[in-house]
């Protein structure tokens, strides 16, 4: 079923964010969110996923569907190895598994590592990871490849085109080469 | 610990004793490690150990069980926290003795020393681990949220990880709460076989050494009974972090 944003608003005290916005995602659509800073992408994505209440408008689709989320921090269990840290989620998979997925996007020798010591770049890849290989039917990335250089952004996006199995993605960036790469429709807010 | 600050309060500790000159009122060093070396060889006495050990441990695992669980509800329901506020103050503020009299009324006194354990650890292991629950990373909570975790993983995963270092804290400090109320019971109580009453017989016949001989004892049982507790948070907080 496809994703309907209906005429969504959202204030915070005297700041209103989000003002009558529209979006349809149809079913296994890939939509990149631009905008400037400030302009509520975030807020919309966190009403997505059921963080906060819009104050007025409907959200459509979302019924006990399940969300696979990368936020805007990583919000990794800091003393917890990545492959501890995509486990957590989803405790189907093994170590092995998770291992190998790690692989194809440059997280090496990192196994038993408390996430905390790893650069900003690994972390990230792996709240990326943790997202992807979950079982979520709908995908809702938050720059999910901020801080990362030019060849491991590179595998983390081949790894998000290999990994969405045909689910809707709504990503959240700021940069439209990423969009492109993802062969993503853009809808500016 | 420096073993050079330990030698000068035992020096101190000697002349004192030589200064006195009376074996009841204040004997020497090795005159309490002589008794508590011939307490060591008597099977009565790793009974007494065993008696009290038991108890207070029971007392103590129980108050860190329920603490924790109740500091967890409260975390989550506030109404259990308001609920639970008038109580926790009651039960901290009320001197042990006060507990130790009623309790003598209420129940047997070879149960008191686990109810009084029980009673002086719960509200300070409540209070510690509700500090960590309370400090938990909000943003960690909405990922659960987000991914759906199951209640069983969260807790386990997330929340408990983070509430365990105020945890150790708590159960530290309850721990020798645990061992001074519930031995002070014994005393009160005496009940049978217990560290407790050879205590309190040591002081009726004035038996000095003694009774130092089992307060040693009791020092040393909490501290390693501590050591214990703290090694086995240790394992569970490295078990945590591996999934």
């Amino acid at each position: 079923m496809e994703l309907i944003i209906r005429g969504v608003s959202k204030a915070f005290g005297e700041k209103k964010v989000l003002r009558d916005v529209n979006l349809t995602v149809e079913e296994g659509e890939l939509v990149a969110v631009m905008g400037p800073s400030g302009e509520g992408k975030t807020t919309l994505l966190r009403l997505l996923m059921g963080l906060e209440k819009p104050d007025s408008g409907e959200l459509l689709g979302l019924d006990g569907k399940k969300i696979a989320p990368v936020f805007q921090e990583d919000r990794l269990i800091e003393a917890m190895d990545a492959v501890s840290n995509i486990r957590l989620v989803t405790p189907e998979l093994s170590r092995e598994d998770v291992r190998n997925a790690m692989e194809r996007v440059g997280l090496t020798h990192c196994e038993g590592q408390p996430v905390r010591e790893l650069s900003g770049g690994m972390r990230r890849r792996v709240a990326l990871l943790r997202a992807l290989l979950c079982r979520g039917e709908l995908l809702m990335l938050d720059e999910p490849f901020e801080g990362l250089d030019a060849d491991t952004k590179a595998q983390a996006i081949a790894e998000t085109l290999r990994q969405r199995k045909g689910r809707p993605l709504l990503l959240v960036t700021h940069s439209e080469a990423e969009a492109a790469a993802l062969n993503a429709r853009i809808w500016t807010l | 610990m420096k073993i050079w600050a330990v030698l000068f309060w035992l020096a101190i500790w000697q002349l004192g004793s030589m200064a006195v000159g009376k074996a009841f009122l204040l004997p020497s060093p090795w005159q309490v490690i002589t008794c508590l070396g011939d307490l060591l060889v008597q099977a009565s006495f790793w009974r007494a150990i065993g008696y009290t050990l038991a108890r207070i441990a029971l007392g103590f695992l129980s108050a860190a069980f329920f603490g924790t669980l109740l500091a967890a509800s409260a975390t989550r329901y506030r109404w259990v926290r308001e609920l639970l506020s008038p109580l926790m103050l009651t039960v901290r503020t009320v001197p042990v003795a006060s507990f130790i009299i009623l309790a003598l009324i209420w129940f047997s006194s070879q149960r008191l020393s686990v109810l009084i354990s029980f009673l002086m650890g719960l509200p300070v292991v409540y209070a510690n681990a509700l500090e960590g629950f309370d400090a938990r990373d909000q943003g960690l909570q909405e990922m659960a949220l987000v991914f759906g975790l199951p209640t069983y993983r969260r807790i386990l995963y997330i929340d408990l990880p983070q509430a365990l270092p105020a945890l150790r804290t708590g159960c530290t400090l309850a721990l020798g709460l645990c061992w001074k109320a519930g031995v002070a019971a014994e005393v009160i109580a005496m009940p049978r076989g217990s560290i407790g009453e050879r205590m309190q017989q040591a002081k009726v016949y004035l038996e000095t050494p003694e009774l130092l001989a089992w307060t040693i004892t009791v020092v040393l049982l909490s501290v390693l009974f501590e050591h214990l507790v703290r090694a086995l948070l240790s394992l569970l907080e490295k078990r945590l972090r591996r999934l």
